[in-house]
């Protein structure tokens, strides 16, 4: 490629050389090891939340199983979700936005990488601390959505809820902090000639869940505060015994919550717009109509947050206002799904694994889709609502689509993370097993819900006729786990002997397909000028025809002079991050101590010096 | 249904598999494997339409009736609404699975990369079909909001005003039930006359609760502070079983509830009753008569009309269910136990190991022959 041609520039003040060892990964504000820290962390939290998975559906294999007690039970349901949702899927897309966005849009890093650097090591230790919960068996319980008044303390005293909000809190800070520093990347950072219209799809959907993160996770932040204050400081937004309105807590949750819906979407939407057309060696069908529909489900994912209060008593204006809001939604979905296939269509599909996986999320989203919509019509929604049916939607959603989607994503961009190629027969296992295991899993679950069995049941008894599915339903969840294991038996081996990838083994469209796999810690040599949309491809296509016909070659990369020749400007490395991120933690983490012995105003106050003096410190720090 | 693996109930409604043992074994052979092609073909829809039919066969449970709440299995004038518009949802959204399915799979085989492919046709998009799969999902859908929006406002609207009038207070974990214009209050097993409109008010005592009956109907909130109405017609007599269905603690799997469909008649009898100090059955008068002394030891939760202490048919302050005529209902531990005297015994020796994080004191100082007497005094109340 063009821009992988030229010597390696200088680097300032940082050497060519991306350092080794443990201190270069506690210091790093590289954006494509931070994209690392992230994923590794994320797929070990998706592993801990899958087992947590496991172990409700031993409990649910047959009825009347005491295997758990309802408590531990309950503390499953609620950290299955809780780690799936905030540690493993949103961190889990957040990776990619670190690894890839920075590559498409031709940067050489995020707009702030040292608070880039913060929110990964807040995030590890939200992520941290709310595990923890396990040590000291005090498993939060309560449901990952927390409905007041269960949590307020005359019902949950014991320090289960407490791990959720200080969990939560902290997790909350790195996706906020890690929201602001993608959309400036994105508005600020762009290669010249890439215009918002020629940004490909993946960034155009980063962009679209950071402005959804930042106007819906305040909410959260705001609500988990309150709560918090009545725990420990006696207010009353939410005690119930002392006059508070029991509905406050869900609207407060529901608007951050169903908007979290599409923050974990947008990314797979990204992801599954950069495979269709690669593997099918067509431009992306009706770009503008993607990004418009994505911005109409952003837009309208904001007004559609009652649909999960349709059993809450909230009156006919309401409930009719989103039973329409919700049917809406689903056009823009739909017309996404349809461009993937018009983009299919007429193509020349290539069936590597990330295709696979791609072609799997639409068939499989599309059911989770439909099923939405049954729950948008209010009167089904009354049958169906914390029944077995919500459970195979959302599962139809998160996992058929998110999470399929985020496996393309590793499938797809695996070989410029590491420079090898996964296996393309266990990959195409994992799938197959995966897809095969998860109808099985999630199907039957559909004809639990329709048979009357509801939500986060402990136990249920014998003679309910849902003895059958749930059988099924654990059987499936087995064999998920085993394509899951397939997964990283083959990252495992790709790691060890790979083929080498090269820089562009899929015949990639977009820029960081131009770079080596994996790229210098710089990416670019010099920044690209962008002048069309799949970039790389226009360029290699024009070479190509260029050789045939004789032309001079048309150049979509083109190299521009950098102003200052060979000269590089890169951040320094940085410890400070690290310790605000401790600071920050402290300071959340000493409302788990015990109060009577002092360690709660203790910790929090030692917490405070700690985040102040990494934050100064690393705002003096030489930027290099 | 006790342990089998297949779903019960599947002959009901599949004709081929009723036949009669005598039918030569080639041709039930033939009929099951024509029988698997179908299910193959519509196996959503057949999977449903067996776990209709599950409905009438499981039997089991705690108390060995059925146990079975299936969502489809209508039995009230709400749930047969539902049900229509479920229908009519669920074959739109049948038609656009298998029209999306069905393009994607074409799309995928048809245009599979052969050697020497040629780069196809580079197409950015088409405004014209893109206006078109937006407009059709959309007329789609106002098929579904106006049917929609209609069963909305007939639900929300007022109950007719001949209907029975039933209280429900949700407690962790069981179900307070009041008829305020009958003044009848009981526990966890709600007694209503088929074919007249029963209007429950909900409320909740602690946390939110969730009141469902799968074949009555759709499911509602109960709140502290907050009280929600829901309405429903019965027209079939049974005995129909419910759930609580928003996690409301520790033991939130174990509150059950049963309604019993009654005819109008039996349920004007069950409902005098219920205010008529209790006659109590024995045999065993000096048994009974522990079991009266030590049940003074339960008056300052429980209210038990006719108990000779006063404190026991005075309401105000009781925290536990209202246990008058306890011994003609079926259940104990809101629908978790059989109502036996040996249930009650371990219910009464330690209420914690059976329903973790209740409220009920465990007394395990009694001797196992005053428990005996107090669950035989209990018993007595019919």
């Amino acid at each position: 490629m063009a821009t992988t041609t030229q010597a390696p520039p200088r680097v300032l003040r940082r050497p060519v050389e991306a350092p080794s060892g443990l201190w270069s990964w506690l210091t790093t504000v590289d954006h494509k090891r931070i994209g690392v820290l992230y994923g590794v962390s994320s797929f070990l939290f998706f592993l801990a939340g899958g087992i947590d998975a496991l172990l409700i559906r031993l409990q649910l294999g047959k009825p009347m199983n005491e295997l758990f007690s309802p408590d531990h039970y309950n503390g499953f349901v609620t950290m299955h979700a809780t780690t799936m949702i905030f540690m493993a899927l949103m961190p889990m897309s957040v990776a990619f936005f670190n690894y890839i966005v920075p590559l498409q849009i031709g940067a050489r890093d995020v707009a702030f990488p040292r608070l880039n650097a913060f929110s990964f090591w807040v995030f590890l230790l939200g992520g941290l601390i709310m595990s923890s919960s396990y040590l000291v068996d005090a498993i939060p319980n309560q449901g990952w959505y927390g409905y007041a008044p269960l949590t307020i303390r005359e019902y949950s005293p014991g320090l289960n809820v407490d791990f959720w909000i200080v969990g939560l809190q902290i997790l909350g800070v790195a996706t906020i902090a890690g929201a602001i520093n993608f959309f400036v990347t994105i508005i600020n950072m762009r290669a010249p000639g890439m215009s918002l219209m020629r940004m490909p799809l993946f960034c155009w959907m980063t962009l679209i869940t950071t402005v959804l993160i930042l106007l819906a996770f305040p909410v959260f932040t705001i609500a988990l505060t309150e709560l918090l204050f009545d725990r420990h400081f006696g207010t009353t937004f939410f005690d119930s015994t002392r006059g508070a309105d029991p509905l406050l807590w869900q609207h407060l949750f529901w608007i951050f919550g169903h908007p979290e819906v599409y923050i974990l979407i947008m990314p797979a939407f990204g992801i599954i717009s950069e495979i269709i057309p690669v593997f099918s060696r067509k431009p992306l069908f009706g770009y503008a109509a993607m990004v418009l529909a994505s911005m109409a489900i952003a837009f309208l994912g904001f007004g559609v947050w009652a649909h999960h209060m349709f059993t809450t008593g909230a009156g006919p204006v309401a409930y009719t206002f989103f039973a329409l809001s919700t049917m809406l939604i689903a056009v823009p979905t739909g017309v996404k799904i349809f461009n993937w296939l018009g983009t299919l269509y007429g193509g020349s599909i290539n069936l590597r694994p990330p295709m696979l996986f791609a072609v799997g999320f639409i068939g499989t989203f599309v059911i989770g889709g439909l099923s939405g919509v049954m729950h948008g019509t209010v009167p089904v929604d009354w049958q169906q609502s914390d029944s077995y049916w919500i459970v195979a939607h959302i599962h139809y959603v998160l996992f058929g689509g998110t999470m399929f989607a985020l496996f393309a994503g590793i499938h797809y961009w695996w070989p410029k993370f590491t420079g090898t190629m996964l296996n393309d027969k266990l990959g195409q296992a994992t799938f197959w097993t995966m897809l095969v295991a998860f109808h099985v899993t999630f199907f039957p679950m559909h004809f639990l819900g329709t048979a009357g069995m509801p939500r986060r049941m402990s136990i249920y008894p014998t003679g309910t006729g849902w003895d059958f599915w749930n059988l099924v339903a654990t059987v499936g969840a087995f064999a998920l786990a085993a394509s899951v294991w397939l997964f990283v038996m083959n990252a495992f081996i790709s790691l060890r002997r790979g083929e080498p990838a090269g820089n562009d083994p899929w015949d990639g469209a977009t820029l960081e397909w131009a770079i080596a796999s994996p790229p210098p810690v710089y990416n670019f040599a010099r920044i690209p000028t962008v002048s069309s949309r799949d970039p790389l491809w226009v360029e290699k296509r024009s070479e190509e025809t260029a050789v045939e016909l004789g032309f001079a070659p048309r150049r979509a990369v083109a190299v521009v002079a950098d102003p200052v020749e060979a000269r590089v400007h890169m951040p320094n490395p940085s410890f400070w991050p690290l310790v605000a991120a401790v600071g920050l933690s402290m300071i959340f983490a000493g409302f788990l101590m015990p109060w009577y012995l002092g360690a709660f105003p203790l910790i929090t106050l030692l917490g405070i010096p700690v985040l102040m003096v990494g934050i100064t410190s690393w705002s003096f720090e030489p930027a290099g | 249904m006790p342990e089998t693996q297949q779903p019960a109930g599947r002959d009901d409604k599949e004709p081929g598999r009723t036949s009669p043992a005598g039918r030569a074994a080639r041709r039930q052979t033939a009929a099951r494997q024509r029988w698997l092609r179908l299910a193959a073909a519509l196996l959503p829809l057949i999977a449903l339409a067996f776990l209709s039919a599950c409905a009438n066969e499981a039997i089991g449970g705690p108390s060995g009736e059925p146990l079975d709440a299936s969502t489809i299995d209508v039995k009230s004038d709400w749930n047969q609404d539902i049900f229509n518009l479920y229908t009519l949802v669920f074959l739109l959204a049948g038609v656009v699975f298998i029209i999306v399915e069905t393009a994607l799979l074409y799309s995928v085989f048809r245009f599979r990369r052969r050697p020497g492919d040629r780069l196809p046709r580079q197409i950015h998009g088409n405004n014209l079909v893109e206006i078109g799969w937006t407009l059709a999902p959309a007329l789609l859908l106002v098929v579904v909001a106006i049917p929609t929006v209609q069963l909305i406002i007939r639900q929300e609207s007022p109950p007719p005003p001949d209907s029975l009038r039933v209280e429900i207070i949700g407690h962790q974990f069981w179900w307070e039930v009041r008829y305020p214009d009958l003044g009848v209050v009981t526990a966890n097993e709600i007694h209503i006359p088929v074919g007249r409109t029963a209007a429950f008010s909900l409320t909740s005592a602690d946390v939110q609760h969730a009141f469902w009956i799968p074949k009555m109907g759709g499911k509602k909130d109960l709140y502290p502070n907050r009280v929600n109405q829901m309405h429903f017609n019965p027209f079939e007599t049974g005995v129909y079983y419910g759930q609580c269905s928003e996690l409301c603690g520790e033991s939130h799997a174990f509150m059950k509830l049963r309604l019993m469909v009654d005819e109008p008649a039996a349920f004007d009898r069950w409902a005098a009753e219920q205010n008529v100090p209790t006659t109590p059955l024995f045999d065993d008068r000096a048994r009974f008569e522990r079991g009266q002394l030590l049940f003074n030891q339960c008056v300052a939760c429980h209210v038990l009309y006719g108990h000779p202490n006063p404190a026991a048919n005075q309401p105000a302050g009781k925290i536990g269910p209202n246990l008058t005529r306890i011994g003609s209902r079926t259940t104990i531990a809101a629908g978790w136990l059989d109502n036996t005297p040996a249930n009650l015994v371990r219910w009464i020796r330690n209420p914690d190991a059976i329903k973790p994080g209740n409220k009920m004191i465990a007394f395990e100082n009694l001797s196992q022959e005053d428990l005996e007497a107090l669950a035989y005094y209990l018993t007595s109340q019919k």
